[in-house]
């Protein structure tokens, strides 16, 4: 028996649809034994009248109708063994003035939401273990974060690094900002620092295996159960995990894109190459000075060119990338501190950093005589006597042609390399630049996946953001694995085997690889598929039924719209 | 008038939400079926409305690249724009089918494209007897297994091993006529009991040449048969059983 709950929504819904007229025509069903009016059936009080109707009327299905279920679907959900929801609020009180057309549109949506009441098949949940393990891609701060929470709480962590060594882009920045001193891992002003404290502690966690120069070749399996394949200075390996973190970061910007820059000359280097030359000084004594890469000299200019392959600027990339004007001005400051008697300019056409204490910072490195020019930087040139530099002014509404020391490219940043193929190994969605999406992005549900994303894999971001992501990442993996299984809800294709014909169609259709022909006739693999119906649409022999959205219910929902006139009438 | 409005999952249901929030006023005209995926929608139910007479059917689903299922939409879009190549030749105004991208956060977009849609059969008027007899056939031709073979088979052909999609689509639009062809022929001779090629052609209005050769295809599949020379020609029946 069905039990109708119709929701007036506090007047949004009862002031514009005839909720009286809606009980009658859903009682004229044979099949609704129950009718409830409240206007707020998603107080505490109203859901739990619900469950003790549901339980004393005996009702095994019932029909939520008013707003839309991604309002209030998890309220709801567990309260009979099938709720279905009628849109009425969304689909009808909110688009259609007219109240008695409101009400004959509700009225449809009503009918529809009680045929597939009718129809629908309870669900059996699908249960799938979880191997207690966790593979972390990429041993940036974001991926070295994330190993170290999960091998904390006792968790048997892989952790793949590419490159020869854990650290990331983290690990080539000679100070960091806005801290200057940067935390995690601490590289500040340490050269002796070979090891950092997180490094150290990663690697003499017992729980941890750290696989540097290594890379994933192949993916197979599930959520709970991926069988990976990779590829390790020893040879070729294979292990068993249950939740990986994907975290790879970004590469910088290659400026050689944009020629009026002059990357081919020695003196115009990337931020990355300023910190190279840092770094090199810093080991090779010379404490904290500044030597350009041509000759050595402390330059008397330097200019800083920002949003270099990024926000669009000559044809880069069409993203802000969050960190360069946070490290230019860091660095404009550092060299203003260090070599006071250097020019510094600041060339750019925003300012973009909107973290705690930037705008302060800002303002030091402006009294501390940094110039900060807005506008474009037209050329870099090798004149005779040394680089020259031809910009605009926008405040001054003036373009100057300048000699200048040293040209710092503000480099942004794009997806790494080989995200693309992870993506694809992993069933993961890129965003149009090319980034990982966060887990269903666009609604937040449960992740069916056991596969999280961290840091700058994400999208540009700074090292707090996402050391903070790889605390997330690690979080949500951890809730799975402490569970030890994943249930989910149990959309799911049947084959019926006397009807297959083995053609897998279905098979080459399904993107996650869930179903498809391994002997003669196609099998399901549970825990992999996500329930779209696609294989189910295009079976040629119709062998395929859906545990929900089943042609069945749709073709129900389509005869109560076509019929509809009929039964207000 | 009706309208049906088939809505993904993750998109355009949501977005068919956000439309409400926004207080956006869209035809009353309009119904909505939930599921997963625009891929999810098999030829056979958009069919199945039109030949209970609704109007128009409207498959929507996320934006190509967005696709929650990574390609439900892309494929949702190859079925829409075959059957719109079918309806074409088969006196049904291929303007009662549509596709459109709409985003979760694109309301706005929901209602201006129902409101068009709800324009464009208001301009070609409601479904009449022949469309609807047409969407019946070709309903029963998607039920059928050569023409879901051909069509399932798409993705795999081009993308997988490499057939130039342009022949595909060729291939798959004559497969589909032809079982069009073959469907109408099935039911003149269920009506009549024995007709001749020539009779064919006069009762269903295409090329006597075109029916024959299927008539022998069909001959040669045993649906049908023929039964000899009467009245100076030589006439086919339906195979029992069949
Ligand atoms: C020039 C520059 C200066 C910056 N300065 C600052 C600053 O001052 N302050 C600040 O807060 N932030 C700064 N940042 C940002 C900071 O570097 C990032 O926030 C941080 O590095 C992100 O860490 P991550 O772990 O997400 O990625 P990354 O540090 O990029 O690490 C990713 C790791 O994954 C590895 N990897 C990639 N692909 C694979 C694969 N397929 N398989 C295995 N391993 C793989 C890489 O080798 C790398 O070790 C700066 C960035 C740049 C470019
Ligand atoms: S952070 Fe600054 S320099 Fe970097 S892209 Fe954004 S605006 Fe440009
Ligand atoms: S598409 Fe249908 S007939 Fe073909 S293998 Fe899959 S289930 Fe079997
Ligand atoms: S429903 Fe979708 S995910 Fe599941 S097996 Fe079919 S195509 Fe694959």
């Amino acid at each position: 028996m069905i039990g109708v709950f119709l929701c007036g929504c506090d007047g949004e819904v009862s002031e514009r649809i005839d909720l009286k007229w809606l009980g009658e025509v859903a009682e004229r069903d044979p099949d609704v034994g129950y009718l409830e009016t409240d206007e707020h059936l998603c107080s505490k009080e109203a859901v739990r009248k619900i469950r003790s109707i549901v339980e004393s009327k005996n009702l095994d299905r019932i029909v939520i109708a008013g707003c839309s279920p991604r309002t209030h679907e998890k309220i709801f959900d567990d309260l009979a063994s099938i709720v279905e929801f009628a849109n009425i609020r969304e689909q009808a009180a909110w688009v259609h003035p007219e109240k008695e057309e409101a009400t004959r549109v509700a009225a449809d949506i009503l009918q529809s939401a009680i045929v597939r009441a009718k129809l629908a098949a309870e669900l059996e949940p699908v249960r799938v273990p979880i191997e207690p393990s966790c593979l972390v891609i990429g041993g940036g701060v974001s991926g070295m974060q994330a190993a170290s929470d999960l091998s904390a709480q006792g968790y048997r962590v892989y952790l793949v690094e590419r490159d020869e060594r854990l650290g990331g882009r983290v690990k080539r920045l000679s100070m960091t900002f806005p801290t200057i001193s940067c935390g995690f891992p601490c590289r500040h002003d340490c050269p002796e620092c070979e090891l950092t404290p997180k490094e150290e502690e990663l690697y003499a966690s017992e729980f941890v295996e750290i696989l540097t120069s290594t890379e994933v070749m192949e993916v197979e399996g599930r959520i709970g159960d991926y069988h990976v394949t990779l590829r390790t200075p020893e040879g070729v390996r294979e292990i068993k995990v249950g939740t990986v973190v994907i975290a790879t970061g970004t590469k910088t910007y290659d400026p050689s894109r944009i020629p009026e820059y002059g990357y081919e000359f020695e003196d115009v280097i990337t931020s990355i190459e300023l910190e190279d030359l840092y770094m090199k000084h810093r080991f090779l004594g010379g404490g904290g000075e500044l030597r350009r890469p041509s000759d050595d000299a402390i330059p008397k200019r330097v200019d800083f060119i920002q949003c270099v392959g990024s926000r669009g600027e000559k044809g880069g990339n069409p993203y802000c990338s969050i960190v360069c004007c946070l490290y230019g001005i860091g660095h404009a400051r550092a060299i203003k501190e260090m070599h006071p008697a250097c020019e510094v300019y600041l060339h750019f056409t925003n300012i973009q950093a909107p973290y705690r204490g930037f705008e302060e910072y800002y303002r030091e490195s402006e009294s501390l005589g940094v110039n900060f020019v807005r506008g474009e930087v037209k050329l870099v040139e090798k004149g005779e006597e040394g680089l020259v530099i031809t910009y605009e002014d926008v405040d001054l509404q003036k373009s100057f042609e300048e000699a200048t020391d040293l040209v710092v490219l503000s480099v942004g940043q794009e997806p790494s390399d080989g995200a693309k193929e992870l993506a694809e190994l992993f069933y993961r969605e890129l965003d149009p630049d090319g980034f990982f999406t966060e887990v269903n992005q666009k609604i937040v549900r449960e992740d069916a996946t056991g596969v999280f994303v961290a840091g700058c894999a994400l999208g540009p971001r700074n090292i707090r953001y996402a050391v903070a992501d790889g605390k997330i990442a690690a979080e949500n993996a951890l809730a799975l694995l402490k569970k030890g299984e994943f249930e989910m809800e149990g959309i799911m294709p049947i084959v019926d085997d006397t009807k297959c014909i083995g053609c897998n169609i279905c098979g080459n259709l399904c993107y996650f690889g869930a179903i498809g022909v391994t002997e003669e006739i196609a099998e399901v693999v549970e825990g992999k598929c996500r329930g779209c119906g696609i294989c189910a649409a295009a079976c040629p022999e119709k062998a395929i039924t859906l545990t929900q959205f089943d042609d069945e219910e749709i073709t129900a929902q389509i005869e109560v719209f076509a019929r509809a006139g009929e039964v207000s009438g | 008038m009706k309208i049906l409005v088939f809505c993904c999952d993750w998109c355009s249901y949501p977005g068919a939400d956000l439309a409400g929030i926004l207080r956006l006023e869209y035809p009353s005209e309009v119904r909505i079926i939930k599921v997963m995926c625009s891929g999810r929608v098999d030829l056979m139910l958009v069919l199945d409305a039109l030949r209970q007479g609704i109007d128009g059917v409207m498959v929507t689903g996320c934006h190509p690249g967005e696709c929650h299922y990574v390609h439900g939409n892309m494929e949702a879009e190859r079925r829409i724009e075959l059957l719109r190549s079918i309806f074409e030749r088969s006196g049904i105004n291929p303007r009662r089918v549509r596709i459109e991208w709409i985003s979760a956060s694109e309301g706005e977009k929901f209602a201006e494209v129902t409101r068009a849609f709800k324009q464009e059969i208001d301009e070609i008027g409601p479904i009449n007897q022949g469309e609807i007899d047409a969407a019946e056939i070709i309903h029963d031709v998607f039920s059928s297994e050569r023409a879901r073979l051909v069509l399932g088979a798409s993705r795999r052909a081009i993308e997988l091993e490499g057939v130039d999609p342009l022949w595909y689509k060729g291939v798959l639009e004559r497969t589909v006529r032809e079982e069009v062809l073959r469907e109408r022929i099935l039911r003149e001779l269920r009506k009549t009991g024995a007709l001749s090629a020539h009779e064919l052609a006069e009762r269903i209005g295409e090329p006597a040449k075109e029916i024959f050769w299927n008539l022998i295809a069909m001959k040669r599949r045993q649906i049908i048969l023929d039964i000899g020379i009467v009245d100076d020609s030589l006439k086919f029946a339906i195979q029992e059983g069949v």
